[in-house]
């Protein structure tokens, strides 16, 4: 991939926020999201996720702030018009015209796209198993997620957009759906998806951005995240002296007895030392998923 | 942009059953009142005994009037509102086209509807009283038609605009049925009860069926009433311009 | 694109070696499936793969690689992880990119030509900093020595030397 496009941003927004009455949906959010990423969008339910791509989208206005999508501004109707003609998107409600059948919409969108690419489309339909003539408001839950997959990646886009895609696909989609958004991605284009399934995004996803409240409180490389975080276990002979361990690198701490278990984010070999020092007798440092770096960063919030 | 066949094709395939379900509405009513005339007529008790023109007007003042009324407000429903509840605005908006322009080509295409409603009785009218032996002379009753609908199309911007905010179909319809209600009747009600009202006394009703200018003998309309027809067509802008806001500042 | 000419063959390659130029789908890439929970980055993990693949003669020298996409799409993982991979084990001098054609294994010669110049390369920085450090120069310092001796060399390149 060629560098120029890396250090472009397709995603920007500065101080984003959307304001309902007195409460924040989405509060200075300040994303940028990276060209030929592939990027996860994280956070409990009622993060603001969902409103933010809304936003992004020009389906809801934001309140402050201001957002960029592929050099676009999104405040902007006809630049949204230029927008839409380079994403695919598939949003949370993958509903579809009840009335036409597959084969009449995707009829419907293709003239809408030059860059459609009718070989991917048939490719797509035949892997995800699409009857073409079955009415839309007759597909299930999962085909209707396929269908909705199909209109958007068979587009020739430069960025797609995905709000919780795996919802309502069975594990075989489940997997259809990451070899779609990595084939996707392997075009050239670049992903940015909403999921509340943490294997997917440790599986593919190149950076990761956590949403907390309305706030973004977390964003790393997916490396940088393998490479630095790590759950430490010492073992002490009496008490576990919690209240020394306060340096740099630890997230969080708890201690039971004689043994003090931290999360912690870089410096590991001050941090293994310094335990040493303090008398422990054993040190275990294991590896820690992405789902024990969210919780830990949803907790600290908390406190 | 406004000539992607997209839009029309789905806006027309959405408004299709409402469209043939109103059309044959209006043509039943239009046929039957005729071809019924005999009937008809007979139930008016006067001397001299009511012509067959006098008749027809009648029937412009009443059912035609108001069977195009409701097949109006029933054109008027749809839009970005409704496709929220239903959970295709997101599909929906997120195509290339602007708000805007939805909103134009659905207004456009049930203008268009409208005009053929209201055109029906100038084919059946006529032709059903041949069949009952009578004849009655076409341009009589597009000058009536042309006035239901130029002044009528008030009531398919009502629809409109609430359809901009109510995205549920039963409160649209019953919204439109209780402004029906009012344009039709209030005006009567408020000139009794508000004695200054009385300047500006408006029937709606009457308004639509060229009271005003209607020559009582013959039943054929003198003219037609281009002042309030031109108001009319104002407000209707209005209303229209105003639907579109509401719809542009909406979030989905 | 054709397999490059055969050289003489270094002594210690196999008697049997797998076809895997251009023929991705029939062969079994799961010698190269990674683990996305592990603590290990996933890039780091797949170029230990190929380094094994390469040795024990899985890949041979003159072999192409699988395809970024098609290596991505085969393992699910991001095309972004597969270039870093590649990348890397380019400028270790284990394969070599070429622009356009796709990924190579390298020849055992000039691959052990190539580490021999890293080793030489590695060792010279070494010795460096050693002699730096002895003289009481931080790290943060030699580290700024460093880089403004490459922004030097780099505005030559530019002016035109």
């Amino acid at each position: 991939m060629p560098a120029s496009k890396r250090s472009e941003l397709v995603i920007e927004t500065y101080g984003l926020s959307k304001k309902y009455r007195d409460t924040f949906a989405v509060r200075d959010l300040d994303l940028a999201v990276p060209a030929g990423s592939i990027s996860a969008f994280l956070g409990p339910n009622g993060s603001g996720k969902t409103t933010t791509i809304r936003m992004l989208l020009g389906l809801a206005h934001p309140t402050a702030g201001v957002g960029r999508v592929l050099g676009q501004a999104i405040s902007d109707e006809a630049a949204c018009i230029r927008i839409r003609l380079r994403i695919g998107y598939v949003g949370e409600d993958k509903r579809l015209y009840g009335y036409m059948t597959v084969r009449e919409i995707l009829d419907f969108v293709r003239p809408l796209y030059p860059n459609w690419n009718r070989d991917r489309e048939r490719a797509l339909q035949e892997r995800f198993d699409l009857q073409p003539d079955r009415k839309c408001k007759k597909l299930s839950k999962g085909m209707r997620t396929k269908l909705a997959l199909v209109l958007a990646l068979a587009r020739g886009m430069d960025l797609l957009i995905f709000d919780e895609p795996g919802e309502g696909l069975d594990p075989a989609g489940a997997e259809q759906l990451l070899e779609a958004m990595v084939e996707a991605a392997s075009d050239g284009a670049t992903v940015f998806f909403s999921t509340h399934q943490i294997s997917e995004v440790e599986r593919i996803a190149d950076r990761v951005f956590i949403m907390n409240r309305g706030r973004l409180v977390f964003q790393s490389a997916m490396e940088e995240v393998r490479k630095n975080y790590r759950r430490i276990h010492f073992s002490f002979m009496g008490r576990a002296p919690a209240n020394q361990m306060n340096i740099d690198g630890v997230e969080s701490l708890s201690a039971e007895g004689h043994v003090l278990s931290l999360v912690a984010n870089g410096n590991l070999e001050r941090i293994t030392q310094h335990g040493r020092a303090l008398g422990a007798v054993s040190v275990d440092v294991q590896p820690i998923g992405l789902r024990e770096v969210f919780l830990e960063t949803l907790s600290k919030e908390r406190s | 942009m406004i000539r992607s066949k997209a839009l029309w094709r789905k806006t027309w395939l959405e408004s299709r059953a409402r469209f043939f379900g109103t059309l044959a509405m209006m043509m039943f009513v239009a046929g039957w009142d005729i071809l019924d005339s005999a009937h008809g007529m007979s139930r008016f008790d006067r001397t001299p005994p009511i012509t067959f023109t006098q008749y027809v007007a009648y029937l412009f003042q009443g059912n035609l009037q108001w069977v195009w009324v409701a097949s109006v407000l029933l054109l008027g429903l749809g839009g970005l509102a409704r496709e929220d509840r239903l959970g295709t605005a997101q599909f929906t908006l997120t195509l290339p086209f602007r708000r805007r322009q939805w909103m134009q080509v659905r207004a456009t295409l049930g203008l268009l509807q409208a005009a053929i409603l209201a055109l029906v009785p100038v084919l059946t009218v006529p032709l059903a009283a041949r069949v009952v032996g009578r004849s009655y002379p076409i341009w009589e009753a597009f000058k009536f038609s042309g006035l239901l609908f130029a002044a009528g199309i008030i009531f398919f911007f009502g629809a409109v605009f609430r359809s901009s905010f109510l995205g549920g179909e039963f409160s649209a319809i019953a919204a439109s049925g209780i402004s029906a209600l009012f344009a039709f009747t209030a005006q009567d009600y408020l000139y009794r009860w508000i004695p200054s009202f009385r300047f500006s006394y408006f029937n709606m009703s009457a308004f639509l069926g060229g009271n005003e200018l209607l020559d009582r003998a013959t039943g054929l309309l003198g003219g037609w009433p281009w002042a309030g027809v031109v108001k009319i067509l104002c407000a209707a802008g209005v209303l229209f311009w105003t639907s579109t806001a509401i719809i542009e500042r909406r979030d989905f | 694109m054709g397999r490059a000419t055969r050289r003489a063959r270094p002594f210690f390659s196999c008697q049997i070696r797998v076809p895997l130029y251009g023929n991705y789908k029939t062969v079994n890439l799961s010698f190269l499936k990674v683990n996305p929970a592990s603590g290990v980055p996933i890039y780091l993990q797949l170029m230990d793969r190929l380094r094994h693949a390469i040795e024990s003669c899985l890949l041979a020298p003159g072999d192409q690689l699988p395809g970024i996409r098609t290596l991505a799409q085969q393992l699910v993982v991001s095309p972004n992880t597969v270039v870093k991979a590649y990348t890397e084990l380019d400028r270790e001098g284990v394969i070599e990119l070429r622009h356009g054609a796709g990924a190579f294994v390298r020849d055992r010669e000039r691959h052990r030509d190539r580490i021999k110049d890293i080793r030489a390369a590695k060792n010279l920085v070494k010795a460096a900093i050693e002699k730096m450090r002895g003289r009481g120069f931080t790290p943060d310092e030699i580290r700024r020595f460093v880089d403004a001796e490459l922004d030097a060399c780099v505005e030559e390149v530019r002016v035109g030397h």
